[in-house]
C-alpha cells in the first residue's frame, strides 16, 4: 500500500505540472509483455491506455495496462492484471516526421502466477522504467499517429519485465 | 535537438527518487515458478541406486530425477539445479552435483533445489579402505553378443575397526582395476569379450555369445598387494536376428541397407554395422554394433578400412581406381583366426573376407566396394605457354608453326595432374572444314598450323570437356 501511495504521489506531481497550453493526447495500444527469468520467459498480452500532454521536445504521460490474455509455460499460468506507469518522453528530433522517443519513468507491475498444487501468487514489482519508441503521423489525419515502443518496466536482479507496444495516438 | 525538453527531467528525476525498487526477494516466487515450470516437473528424487556411502578423498557425481507433471515420466535433471551441502561439512559439492570428499569421515546432507522444489539425501563419507571387487555390478548383467554395457563394480571396503562395507567402487580405485575376460570352457584369454575403463566408466563389450569368466585385479589398500577377485561367471546371449551394413548418415536403422559401396579413389564413406535383436516381448530393436563387430576386407590393396576414433563407424576408402573389393562384417564366432589381432578393444579388422563358423552363434553379411576413377572438377589449359579459358578465344600476336597444348586436370581429391599425354584425353578439331590446324602425329596436344583463321579444339576427359579457341593471325 505504501508503495502505491508513493506512486500516486508521483502521478499527481506530474499532473500539477501540466502546462495549460499543452497538446493533450490519448494513446491506445496492444502490448506483449516479456516476463524474463533466468530459466524461462512468459509472454502475457496487454491492452495499453495512455493519457498525456505534449510540449515541443517532450511529453509527459500516464499509462495503464491491463490483461488481454495470460500466457502458459507447461503447468504455469502467468497473467499481468495491471501496470501503472508514468513516463517522460524526450523527443530529440521534434520536427522530424518519424519521431524518436526516449522514454524514462516509473512503473508498478502486478503479476499473478498459478501452478498446480500451489496458491495463486500475486506479486507487485515497481521501479524505474526506460525505453525507446517511434511515432509517425498519418498524412490524411495529422492528429492521428501510429506508435511503437519498447519499455523496460522492471529491471530486477533475477527478473526483468518489458513490454513492446503497437498502437495509435490521437492529439486533441 | 531541443534542449528545453530537459527541464522536466529534473522534476521527473526528483519524483523518481521517491520510488525505490522492489525488494529482490519479491522476485523469488516468480523466478522459482518459471524454473520449475520450464522443466515441467512436480517432484524431485534421487535414484534408488544412489550411493549413500562414499570414500574420503574421492569424487562422486550425483544426479537427480525429475517427475514430469503427467505423474508418470521421469528424467535426469541437468539444468537449473542448486546444490548445497550441510553446514560444517568438510566435503564440497559443485553446482554440477560433483561431490568432492575431504580426508575425514563425516556424515553430510546433500540438498538439490529446483525452483521451489528440493530434495535431500544423507551421505556417509567413509574412511574405510578398498580391499577387492566382490561383484561385477549391483544388478544382474543381461547382455547380448556384440553389445556394450556399463558395469558398476561393487567392492569390499574395511574400516579401521575391521567393519566391512560393501559398496560401489569409487573413482580413486576404478581406473586402476585390471580386467580379464576368460573363456569359461578352457580359461584362456578370450578374444570375444573385453572390459575397458574410460573416464571412470567401466564398459563390458562383447563380440560373440558364450560363457565367460571375468576377473578384476586391483591393489588392496588393506594388504598393499594386488588382489584378484573371485571368478565372475557371465553368459553372453544370442538374441540377434540379423546383421546388415548401413551408411553412418542413415537415421532410420530399421529400413537402411547397403549392399554396394561406390567410392572414388581417395574418397571415403562412413559405414556402420546394424544388428536386429529380438526382445523378450517379441519386438525387435536395431542397434549400431560397429564397435563390437568383426570386419574383413578382400583385395585390401584396392580399398582400405579404418575405425573412427570413437569406433562408432568405419571409413571405407578407395585406393586404386577401377578396382573393387568386398567388405564383410560378422558378429559371433568366425571361421578366421583372431590370433593376429593383438588388442580387440581397438576394433577387429581382418585383411580377408570373414565368414561365420557354421557350428556357432554367428551372423554375417557383406557388400561390394567399387572404386571408381577420380572425377575431374576443372582443367587448366595453356597454348604455347599462354593460359586459355574454356570457350574463350585466345588472340595470338603472330602465326606460329605449331600450337602446343598443356592440359592439367584438377581432380575431386584436390590434386592436379598434367594429362596432355593421357590416352583417355581425346582431342577433337571441331571446325575441321577450315583446316586452320591439324594434329601432329605421335605428339598428343601438338597441332600444326596450316593457315590463318580460328582454330577450335575440344578436349574430352572423364566426362568433362573443354573448348580451346585460338585466333591464328595471318
Amino acid at each position: 500500500m505504501k508503495k502505491i501511495l508513493r506512486f500516486n504521489y508521483l502521478l499527481v506531481m506530474i499532473l500539477m505540472n501540466s502546462p495549460l497550453q499543452a497538446d493533450r493526447y490519448i494513446e491506445l495500444s496492444a502490448a506483449k509483455a516479456n516476463v524474463n527469468t533466468p530459466a524461462a520467459n512468459t509472454y502475457p498480452l496487454l491492452a495499453d491506455i495512455r493519457l498525456g500532454y505534449r510540449q515541443p521536445g517532450y511529453q509527459l504521460e500516464l499509462a495503464f495496462m491491463t490483461s488481454l490474455n495470460d500466457d502458459r509455460l507447461n503447468q504455469l499460468t502467468v497473467d499481468i492484471p495491471s501496470v501503472f506507469s508514468a513516463y517522460y518522453h524526450y523527443l530529440p528530433f521534434p520536427d522530424s516526421s518519424l519521431k524518436l522517443h526516449l522514454i524514462v519513468g516509473g512503473s508498478l507491475v502486478n503479476i499473478e502466477s498459478s501452478y498446480p498444487g500451489l496458491e495463486t501468487a500475486k506479486d507487485d514489482f515497481y521501479g524505474v522504467s526506460y525505453g525507446i519508441g517511434f511515432e509517425e503521423s498519418f498524412k490524411s489525419i495529422p492528429r492521428l499517429k501510429l506508435t511503437v515502443d519498447w519499455i523496460k518496466l522492471y529491471h530486477g536482479e533475477q527478473l526483468e519485465i518489458d513490454a513492446a507496444s503497437l498502437g495509435v495516438h490521437y492529439e486533441f | 535537438m531541443n534542449f528545453n525538453g530537459f527541464k522536466p527531467v529534473i522534476f521527473f528525476s526528483l519524483s523518481l527518487l521517491l520510488m525505490a525498487c522492489s525488494d529482490p526477494e519479491d522476485e523469488n516466487t516468480l523466478v522459482e515458478l518459471h524454473t520449475v515450470a520450464y522443466q515441467d516437473v512436480i517432484d524431485l528424487s534421487f535414484s534408488e541406486t544412489t550411493e549413500t556411502t562414499v570414500s574420503i578423498n574421492s569424487t562422486v557425481t550425483f544426479t537427480l530425477q525429475g517427475l514430469k507433471s503427467n505423474g508418470i515420466d521421469s528424467f535426469s535433471l541437468t539444468r537449473d539445479l542448486e546444490w548445497s551441502i550441510s553446514d560444517g561439512a568438510i566435503s564440497r559439492i559443485s553446482q554440477q552435483g560433483l561431490l568432492s570428499t575431504g580426508d575425514t569421515a563425516e556424515y553430510i546432507t546433500l540438498t538439490a533445489k529446483l525452483g521451489f522444489l528440493s530434495e535431500s539425501i544423507d551421505i556417509f563419507v567413509s574412511s574405510a579402505k578398498f580391499d577387492r571387487v566382490v561383484q561385477l555390478d549391483e544388478q544382474e548383467i543381461d547382455i547380448d553378443m556384440c553389445q556394450s554395457q556399463r558395469l558398476n563394480p561393487v567392492g569390499r571396503y574395511i574400516d579401521e575397526n575391521g567393519n566391512e562395507e560393501i559398496r560401489m567402487v569409487d573413482n580413486t580405485i576404478i581406473d586402476d582395476i585390471q580386467w580379464s575376460v576368460l573363456n569359461a570352457a578352457d580359461s584362456t584369454v578370450s578374444k570375444h569379450a573385453y572390459v575397458e575403463t574410460v573416464d571412470d566408466v567401466v564398459m563390458l563389450h562383447t563380440l560373440a555369445a558364450g560363457d565367460f569368466i571375468i576377473q578384476a585385479e586391483a591393489l588392496s589398500v588393506i594388504t598393499g598387494e594386488q588382489e584378484t577377485s573371485q571368478d565372475f561367471e557371465q553368459t553372453i546371449g544370442n538374441q540377434m536376428n540379423s546383421i546388415k551394413i548401413c551408411n553412418y548418415s542413415d537415421e532410420d536403422l530399421s529400413s537402411c541397407n547397403v549392399t554396394a559401396i561406390d567410392i572414388e579413389k581417395d574418397s571415403d564413406l562412413s559405414i556402420i554395422a546394424v544388428a536386429s535383436y529380438q526382445l523378450d516381448d517379441g519386438s525387435t530393436v536395431n542397434e549400431n554394433i560397429s564397435q563390437n563387430s568383426q570386419w574383413g576386407l578382400s583385395d585390401s590393396d584396392n580399398a582400405s578400412v579404418d575405425f573412427s576414433i570413437d569406433q562408432q563407424y568405419i571409413d571405407v576408402t578407395g585406393e586404386i581406381e577401377n578396382t573393387s573389393a568386398t567388405l564383410s562384417v560378422a558378429c559371433g564366432v568366425i571361421e578366421q583366426s583372431l590370433d593376429a589381432v593383438e588388442d580387440i578393444s581397438q576394433g577387429v579388422i581382418l585383411e580377408s573376407l570373414i565368414s561365420c563358423d557354421s557350428n556357432t552363434d554367428c551372423v554375417a553379411t557383406s557388400a561390394t566396394v567399387t572404386v571408381s576413377e577420380l572425377s575431374v572438377l576443372s582443367f587448366d589449359v595453356s597454348a604455347n605457354d599462354t593460359d586459355v579459358n574454356d570457350d574463350e578465344q585466345l588472340e595470338l600476336d603472330q602465326q606460329p608453326e605449331e600450337i602446343s597444348l598443356i592440359v592439367t586436370a584438377n581432380y575431386s581429391n584436390n590434386t592436379s595432374q598434367i594429362i596432355t599425354d593421357d590416352d583417355d584425353l581425346v582431342y577433337s578439331i571441331i571446325d575441321i572444314e577450315n583446316t586452320v590446324i591439324e594434329e601432329k602425329a605421335d605428339s598428343p596436344g601438338v597441332f600444326t598450323v596450316l593457315r590463318d583463321g580460328v582454330a577450335k579444339i575440344k578436349l574430352d576427359y572423364r566426362d568433362e570437356s573443354f573448348i580451346v579457341i585460338i585466333d591464328v593471325p595471318v
